[in-house]
């Protein structure tokens, strides 16, 4: 075992030893465990927050796309700046929400708001069904990160198993006080790594930064602009509306425990109104994606071009930081999904019994969902990829019905809400595997205009009939 | 009661979004010595900091403590208004 593999494998297990320590002595329930006593701080919450935005995609797809598509990349710094602004909005309104109504989960908002169990129960198998993909993704990322650190491909599998097995521990026995105990630890170790990348980055190209993209400028000027095919006006435009919908109207399901545990709507509004500021970091990334242009032997795989990068230009040892750091950045958000996804089942889908009871199939809910992630990626990743094609576009159709869920009064039923939502969901899964070609268009975005025209429709019918006077004969 | 200081929040969404449409930015240019769309889009990052800030300032608030929930249903309403 070489160095970095066991700096690396030190850093899993540290991390998953921080998770457990987050654990307070109470009666296991199932609100404790999702949502703590809903008083965390603006300190726990900023953390929380946070660690949804740095995730495998900060270290491997970011840097790739700007290895393969330039300033493309530019756009996750866009969508995540818009969902703070919308989450300036709309945070504090779940939080007083789930406050009022005892929500633990996002399936809750719907089946309380639109008075639907059903919706509720649909809205957790969508959740739950797109959710489990993202959670294959930030498990087979990690097996990469572990794999290009260290060279070994039983390493990386290695690895997968491992920080698995650990991240379920720790979310079972600290639930989301461990999650919030190692996104302390993440953001520090993000940061560090993040810092040591682009050190090595600028002492490794001539003339540093400025060089870099002198180089660049003068020999594929195209990388500057939005002239890439599959990475034109078109592409930034949609995705970054798709995008700062999603996060920003809490669309995915795991973004809700962390809202819903805030102590108060104004720790959430401070955090939107900050936590853009922090994202300035994912500059990083999009540099070291562009320092890969020069230094990376093109027709690499974009994915690969960060940590190839760090083989290339640090020493083992920091390698090895660079490789927890992103270790850090798969297990937090895997963490969160694990609870997005076990809360969805256990409460909304499968409804039993008091908390308790819900507590012990949350915990069964668990293990199932993080076994199935990994033994899929693991055999069968193109399985979850496919799927993963669908995970954003297709949970952005909750999003008409999560507007009008947060309204004071709601004036949409659960019916137009659950057609709507079908609605996109079909279209999305018809554009996206039945060979439409929309071009550079996010298929989501599509999907999403005909989801609100069809509840808008249905809406209206509904309330048409319902103000309709009243035959006769039935009086 | 609606307050025009929302709309501060749109500016950054503007900006973003008009990213490839500016000539300025969306071309082989160099600001600060990174291309001109990061950097544009790495202001306004920062721009959308200050824009909420600006809203929070001149939000209505009566929220000392913790309970602030009348006063962000009314911050939800006006938004989506």
């Amino acid at each position: 075992m070489n160095t970095t593999m066991a700096i690396t494998l030190i850093g899993i297990v540290t991390i998953a030893v921080v998770g457990m320590t987050g654990r307070r002595p109470g009666r296991g329930e199932f609100s404790e465990w999702t949502v703590g006593k809903r008083k965390f701080s603006t300190f726990t919450t900023w953390f929380l927050q946070a660690g949804e935005a740095f995730t495998t995609f900060s270290f491997l797809g970011l840097a790739g796309i700007a290895f393969g598509g330039g300033v493309a990349a530019a756009f996750a710094l866009c969508y995540l700046a818009i969902n703070f602004i919308l989450q300036y909005f709309t945070a504090p309104r779940m939080r007083e929400l789930g406050r009022k109504g005892g929500y633990l989960t996002q399936a809750d908002f719907f089946t309380d708001r639109f008075r639907s169990p059903l919706l509720g129960k649909v809205v957790a198998v969508v959740g739950a069904v797109f959710l489990l993909p993202y959670l294959q993704l930030q498990i087979t990322g990690l097996g990469l990160i572990v794999q290009l650190a260290t060279g070994s491909r039983t390493g990386g599998n290695l690895s997968m198993v491992l920080a698995t097995v650990l991240t379920v521990a720790f979310v079972l026995w600290s639930g989301i006080r461990g999650i919030a105990r190692v996104a302390y630890l993440k953001d520090a170790l993000m940061i560090v790594g993040l810092v040591v990348l682009i050190v090595g980055v600028a002492l490794s190209v001539n003339g540093g930064i400025g060089g870099l993209f002198e180089t660049v400028r003068d020999s594929q000027p195209n990388l500057l602009t939005f002239h890439q095919e599959g990475y034109d006006a078109t592409f930034f435009v949609t995705a970054v509306i798709i995008s700062g919908l999603g996060g920003g109207l809490g669309t995915m399901a795991h973004l809700w425990p962390p809202v819903l545990a805030a102590g108060s709507g104004r720790a959430l509004r401070k955090n939107a109104i900050w936590l853009p500021l922090y994202q300035i970091a994912l500059g990083i990334p999009v540099i070291v994606g562009f320092a890969g242009i020069l230094l990376v032997k093109q027709g690499s795989a974009p994915n690969a071009v960060a940590l190839t990068l760090a083989g290339q230009t640090l020493p083992g040892w920091l390698v090895g930081v660079v490789a927890v750091a992103a270790a850090s950045a798969a297990m937090v958000p895997s963490a969160a999904i694990v609870v997005g996804i076990s809360s969805l089942l256990s409460r909304n889908l499968l409804s039993v019994g008091n908390e308790r009871t819900q507590l012990r199939t949350n915990h069964i809910c668990v293990i199932g969902a993080a076994t199935l992630a990994l033994v899929l990626g693991l055999t069968r990743p193109g399985l979850l990829a496919d799927l993963l094609l669908l995970t954003y576009g297709g949970l952005t159709q909750l999003a008409p019905a999560i507007v009008m869920g947060l309204a004071k009064k709601v004036r949409l039923d659960a019916v137009p809400a659950l057609l709507g939502i079908l609605t996109g969901v079909g279209v999305l899964i018809w554009l996206t595997f039945g060979g439409v070609d929309v071009g550079t268009f996010d298929t989501g975005l599509i999907a999403l205009v005909l989801n609100v025209a069809v509840t808008a429709v249905a809406q209206t019918v509904l309330r048409s009939r319902s103000v309709a006077p009243v035959p006769a004969e039935a009086n | 009661m609606r307050s025009p200081h929302v709309l501060w929040a749109v500016v950054p969404v503007v900006a973003f979004l008009s990213t490839p449409f500016l000539p300025f930015v969306n071309g082989p240019h160099l600001w600060f010595g990174i291309p001109s769309v990061l950097a544009w889009c790495l202001l306004w990052t920062a721009g959308t900091t200050a824009s909420l800030a600006l809203v929070e300032h001149f939000a209505r608030h009566t929220d000392e403590g913790d309970e602030d929930d009348s006063v962000m249903r009314d911050a939800y309403e006006e938004a989506a208004a």
